[in-house]
């Protein structure tokens, strides 16, 4: 059925209703006054008429009720005015409260009609005024893209029980995505070539949206000032029609969700911005830091061989061990450079396997040990572990770097002959408690979580670290699950400490 | 002779000590330091002749160093640094620093830079005739010969010569340049720099377009080289 025959057909059904009650109360009226005319004057009957005619104007529209007023009119005159079964009237009295009474019927019952209607209107725009505070409301808590979208379709589907589809515009101002934007599945090609077509043609005029009436969905574009956004789609229940007061809600409905949009829209795009130069600004210090760490032993290196190369001091054998010597350190550093620059992006690039193993606190201490033996001779080198600490799975060669790094962290800030201490403990929560500490200088309270930034290097540190160190140690340490905690002592000294889970489920016995 | 005093300051005891091994063995007496603070201390107890400065210090810039030098000394400055930036290299030179060389370096090179910072500071190089090859430039006659042939130049392209030639082997930043000839360090004159800078290589260089005596230090400047300074 079209819309326009759909529109008539209940029109005339209302007029038909409103028509049948008219004549029924009149007809009822008549019916019940007939036998009691003789008793309470055929004038009461007049009143009564009026009375019921005026009580109807609360129920039927205008045409309803001038048709009531007229009929009673007639009926009045017919049964109950003298001479009877006549419309014709003898008395002027008569004729006079005749015409009142039909003019008072019409205008009293118009008139309630009115108010009943600005009522009805009134309360319709209260109605509309609190839907549309409950959108913005709504929409003013978003958060982003998808929680306008959401909370908007929320809206729409509690007040006009219908779907909602966004299309956003791309990259691209002409062009539009071509999935609607968050999960919906009544999306269908035809649907998307539409809205599509109206959003290109929306940009020299904006009525064609309302070609939607045709059919059970409604497109509006949304748009805001020198910016196009995208296409709403509103999608109705199967044969239900957007009608003509819904079209203008959902219409303002789509200038806010569309301002809402735009708001996030340039929020995203401001942090995108943001997200940009940030890792622009970080590309730069990496690349400073590694050209910085790798230059620096080549320099030596090449300082050394030019040194070499002159007989003058190469020919004193003295001065040539220091330079073989010299070199030797410069390539181990360039070699441990290169080796840390590998393994972080190894991490990183989540190449690395944990080759998991169950491992001892003892081992690992013991090759932690060996791996820095003449160093730690100049320390006084405690170490102390708790009964109670059980084996546990890790990938001891990694693990063991992470340890390594920290450990040699720790002796090279700490004065030689200062304490070095590592006490592993098992705490209640099922963790392996590595803490190490030294008496060196700590680190500055505000660089205690950069320096696991890659490259980052405390202000006035000594020169030969990479940088990456700690970053390796806490990367690791993170692949298995644990935290790498660094504090300053309150006397002197830095505490790092390194919490590792131990799954309840397992026995050492198992493997 | 009295050996020149070079003071070193460089936070890598690594390059301390090779510098100091190959210096040492081309007869200069060194002193080093690793920071800025100490390195301070010691330019004014040691009075050192010339002074090779890492840029990247622990507690504070190289760069704020030579701003401090530069309020009350003379003293040539060598900078000696990873950073590759000619942005880097102009502020340094602007700031008073005298000669820039990038770590990787060539101990030859390193040797003819400090050479050539010292004659300057000495005023070794106040002859009235500048000799380099076959080009002659006659300072008090202001003439310009190359192979005994007088060269025609005008009188800008006279004044950058000059000026090249009494700061051979040093390098000129292009604001030092306009300052000196056009009294001007603001406005942008390095196109018009370029075009007498040609003209300039047409008439000394043999080959003009492979450029051997003014050679362009790019991003930064022009430096004269002279046969000795490598």
């Amino acid at each position: 059925m079209k819309p326009f025959q759909l529109v008539q057909y209940t029109k005339l059904k209302r007029l038909v209703s409103h028509l049948g009650i008219a004549f029924l109360a009149c007809a009822l009226t008549a019916g019940v006054c007939y036998p009691i005319a003789n008793t309470i004057g055929y004038q009461t009957v007049g009143l009564v008429f009026l009375i019921v005619v005026a009580s109807l104007s609360l129920f039927i529209d205008k045409t309803g009720l001038i048709f009531a007023a007229m009929l009673s009119f007639t009926i009045w005159n017919f049964l109950f005015i003298k001479p009877l079964y006549t419309f014709r009237v003898h008395s002027i009295h008569d004729m006079i409260a005749l015409f009142a009474n039909l003019t008072v019927a019409i205008v009293g019952s118009v008139f309630i009609n009115r108010i009943r209607k600005s009522q009805y209107s009134l309360k319709k725009s209260q109605e509309r005024t609190a839907m549309l505070y409950s959108l913005l409301e709504s929409l003013n808590n978003a958060v982003s893209i998808d929680d306008v979208v959401t909370k908007a379709r929320e809206v729409i589907r509690i007040h006009f029980n219908a779907s909602v589809l966004f299309y956003l515009r791309s990259h691209d101002e002409h062009v539009l995505s071509p999935e609607p934007v968050g999960d919906i599945g009544i999306h269908t090609r035809e649907t998307w070539e539409e809205a599509l077509r109206i959003f290109t043609a929306s940009r020299e005029n904006s009525s064609v949206a309302m070609s939607g009436l045709k059919k059970n969905y409604l497109i509006l574009p949304m748009e805001e000032p020198r910016k196009r956004i995208g296409i709403i789609m509103i999608v109705f229940p199967e044969n239900e029609k957007p009608g003509e007061e819904r079209i203008n809600m959902l219409k303002s409905f789509s200038m806010q969700i569309s301002s809402a949009l735009d708001r996030e829209l340039s929020i995203l795009q401001v942090k995108q911005q943001e997200i940009h130069m940030h890792s622009e600004k970080l590309f730069r210090t990496v690349m400073n830091s590694v050209s910085h760490e790798l230059k620096t032993p080549i320099a030596i290196i090449q300082a050394a061989v030019s040194n070499l190369a002159d007989k003058r001091t190469s020919s004193d054998t003295g001065k040539q061990d220091q330079i073989v010597d010299e070199l030797s350190q410069a390539s181990s550093r360039l070699n441990q450079i290169v080796e840390n620059i590998l393994d972080i992006s190894r991490i990183e690039s989540g190449i690395i396997q944990l080759n998991k193993e169950w491992c001892d606190i003892p081992d690992l201490l013991g090759s932690l040990s060996i791996s820095l033996s003449p160093e730690l001779e100049k320390y006084n080198y405690q170490v102390s572990i708790a009964e109670d600490v059980p084996s546990f799975r890790a990938d001891i060669t990694l693990l063991t770097q992470a340890l390594l790094n920290i450990l040699r962290n720790a002796l090279n800030y700490s004065p030689p002959g200062s304490d070095i201490q590592i006490d592993v403990s098992f705490s209640q929560e099922r963790m392996v408690h590595i803490i190490i500490l030294d008496q060196g200088p700590g680190i500055p309270e505000k660089d205690l979580t950069r320096v696991f930034e890659k490259f980052f290097r405390v202000q006035g540190t000594k020169p030969g670290g990479t940088g990456l160190g700690l970053a390796i140690s806490k990367s690791i340490i993170d692949l298995h699950g644990g935290e790498l905690i660094l504090m300053n002592r309150p006397e002197r000294g830095l505490e790092a400490h390194i919490l590792l889970p131990v799954p309840t489920a397992y026995q050492p016995a198992d493997e | 002779m009295n050996k020149y005093k070079i003071l070193i300051i460089d936070d890598e005891p690594q390059i301390r000590r090779m510098l100091r091994m190959a210096l040492e063995t081309n007869d200069y007496s060194i002193f080093e330091e690793a920071t800025a603070t100490e390195g301070f201390r010691s330019v004014m107890m040691n009075r050192p002749d010339i002074i090779i400065l890492d840029l990247g210090l622990p507690d504070e810039g190289g760069l704020s160093l030579v701003r401090k030098l530069r309020e009350w000394s003379t003293i040539p400055v060598i900078v000696l640094t990873v950073d590759n930036n000619p942005a880097t290299k102009i502020e340094v030179l602007d700031e008073g620093a005298d000669d820039y060389i990038t770590k990787p370096f060539d101990t030859g090179e390193l040797l003819a830079r400090i050479r050539v910072a010292i004659r300057h500071s000495m005023k070794l190089d106040e002859i009235p005739v500048f000799q380099s090859g076959v080009l002659q430039v006659d300072l008090s006659a202001r003439i310009v010969t190359v192979g005994g042939e007088e060269v025609k130049l005008t009188a800008t392209e006279y004044s950058l010569l000059s000026l090249f030639v009494r700061n051979a082997g040093k390098v000129l930043t292009h604001s030092y340049i306009s300052r000196e000839i056009w009294k001007n360090p603001y406005s942008d004159n390095s196109q018009i720099l370029r075009v007498h800078i040609a003209q300039i290589r047409k008439k000394i260089e043999q080959n003009p377009s492979l450029p051997s005596k003014l050679i362009t230090e790019p991003g930064v400047g022009y430096r004269f080289r002279t046969l000795n300074s490598g």
